[in-house]
């Protein structure tokens, strides 16, 4: 159990009504709480009642099918200890729920490399496993990021965008969350600023991808992250105050 | 589970336990399968008929269903549930699959989702208008708050996310996420499921 809002989730859950991401973020809170396990047990226990309560009948041609099916499929081995996911998960504070909006954004990612996939060329299958290749190195980012254990989230001094960083891995994450997506003539930057100087760490939001996490390294004398509204394409200075800040 | 409802979803009295069959299953038996499968496929086709609407479909992903509870027969724990909850539980997950993947690629293809106006409402008198078969299930929804009742059923039986639901409700996220715990409490209270 991390926090209350988590726990509440577990509704959602057995009525299979969180994304993929945010399912598998709580079936990995699921693993260190035994609560809401069992909460769940009961919830989908409940759920059941409801498939009962729309029992239909269905075509006996199906069993046949069914039954001829099995006789050519192989069956799971059972789960041995080996086997059994691991359980061991840092508390997290109040950093879970932050988690599971970045996770809904690594899945905007993923979803958006998979999008292409409708292929009709070389090229196209060339872009796809680029783009797959990409969403793949990004997701690994992510993951490494926050499995830090010294993670922290940058309180935001205005606006509702979020950075999370980790001393240790030198490294931090920017996300637009709540933020209003830009028209196509201009984006959203963020700037590292060392010692008053601001220095660009990438773009956010570009052609509409508002969900998708900015990951940048080198923390070390950067005492705030700010956010500006540039021209698409991004600048090479701020050219405007920061919509906001965040002070490291 | 009370032992009323057991004797119902079990095939005959004095037979194996659905529980019993499913261990069974998970060792190979065919017969025990098939006995299984009489408990478990009227309200498995019931619910994905719900979800996934379309006649064609819902008899494949029953068919898939019913082929995974064959084959991860040696996953279920008796000690996390009824082995009917189960089978129902893989199949609402493989009919919310199923219509997921469907809708993610029509929005890839028609990018608007082409809405039509009038179809949010439809969707929540439809899933709230369901006719439903058993006394017990339609007297705990009464129980329920409007708010929690609509929520409740839009995600299972329309098979939405909750932020689907929130919209479609014009609803608050946390309001909704709430909503389908509580209500899914005051039901589990309401029908006696320990």
């Amino acid at each position: 159990m991390t926090t209350p809002d988590v726990h509440l989730l577990t509704g959602a859950y057995a009525l299979d009504a969180l994304d993929e991401f945010e399912r598998r973020q709580f079936q990995r809170h699921l693993t260190e709480c035994p609560e809401c396990t069992q909460e769940v047990a009961e919830l989908r226990e409940t759920a059941g009642r409801l498939a009962l309560a729309v029992s239909e009948g269905s075509p006996s041609k199906l069993k046949n099918m069914v039954l001829a099916r099995i006789t050519g499929v192989r069956q799971e081995p059972p789960l041995t200890p080996g086997t059994q996911p691991r359980g061991r998960e840092r508390d997290r504070g109040a950093l879970a729920l932050r988690l599971v909006s970045v996770a809904a954004a690594v899945a905007a990612v993923v979803a958006a490399g998979l999008g292409i996939v409708a292929i009709d060329s070389q090229s196209q299958l060339n872009a796809a496993r680029g783009a797959l290749t990409w969403v793949q190195s990004q997701q690994n980012a992510v993951t490494e990021l926050l499995s830090a254990p010294d993670l922290r989230a940058v309180p935001a001094q205005n606006g509702k965008a979020s950075v999370l960083i980790s001393q240790r891995l030198d490294r931090g994450m920017a996300l637009l969350s709540g933020m209003p997506d830009q028209p196509a003539t201009s984006t959203y930057q963020a700037w590292a600023i060392v010692g008053g100087i601001p220095r660009s760490i990438g773009l956010l939001g570009v052609h509409g991808t508002s969900t998708a996490p900015l990951i940048f390294g080198g923390l070390r004398g950067v005492h705030q992250i700010a956010m500006t509204v540039e021209p698409a394409g991004g600048s090479v200075r701020p050219s405007m105050t920061p919509v906001v800040v965040f002070a490291v | 589970m009370d032992e009323s409802v057991r004797a119902t979803w079990a095939p005959g009295r004095g037979g194996p336990s659905p529980e019993e069959l499913l261990m069974q299953v998970a060792r190979g038996s065919e017969t025990a399968f098939e006995q299984l499968y009489d408990v478990v496929v009227g309200p498995v086709h019931g619910v994905v008929r719900r979800v996934v609407r379309d006649v064609a479909q819902s008899e494949e992903v029953t068919q898939e269903c019913l082929v995974d509870l064959w084959r991860t027969a040696s996953r279920y724990d008796p000690t996390r549930g009824s082995a009917v909850s189960w089978a129902l539980t893989l199949a609402h997950r493989r009919a919310v699959d199923r219509v997921r993947s469907a809708q993610a690629r029509a929005d890839r293809e028609q990018k608007a989702g082409a809405m039509a106006p009038g179809r949010e409402f439809d969707e929540v008198a439809d899933a709230v208008a369901i006719r439903l078969e058993r006394e017990q299930v339609r007297r705990c929804l009464s129980t329920l708050t409007e708010l929690q009742r609509e929520s409740v059923m839009l995600a299972y039986y329309g098979g939405k996310t909750y932020p689907e639901v929130a919209e479609l409700l014009k609803s608050p996220l946390g309001t909704i996420k709430t909503r389908l715990r509580d209500g899914l409490i005051r039901l589990r209270d309401c029908m006696g499921v320990a």
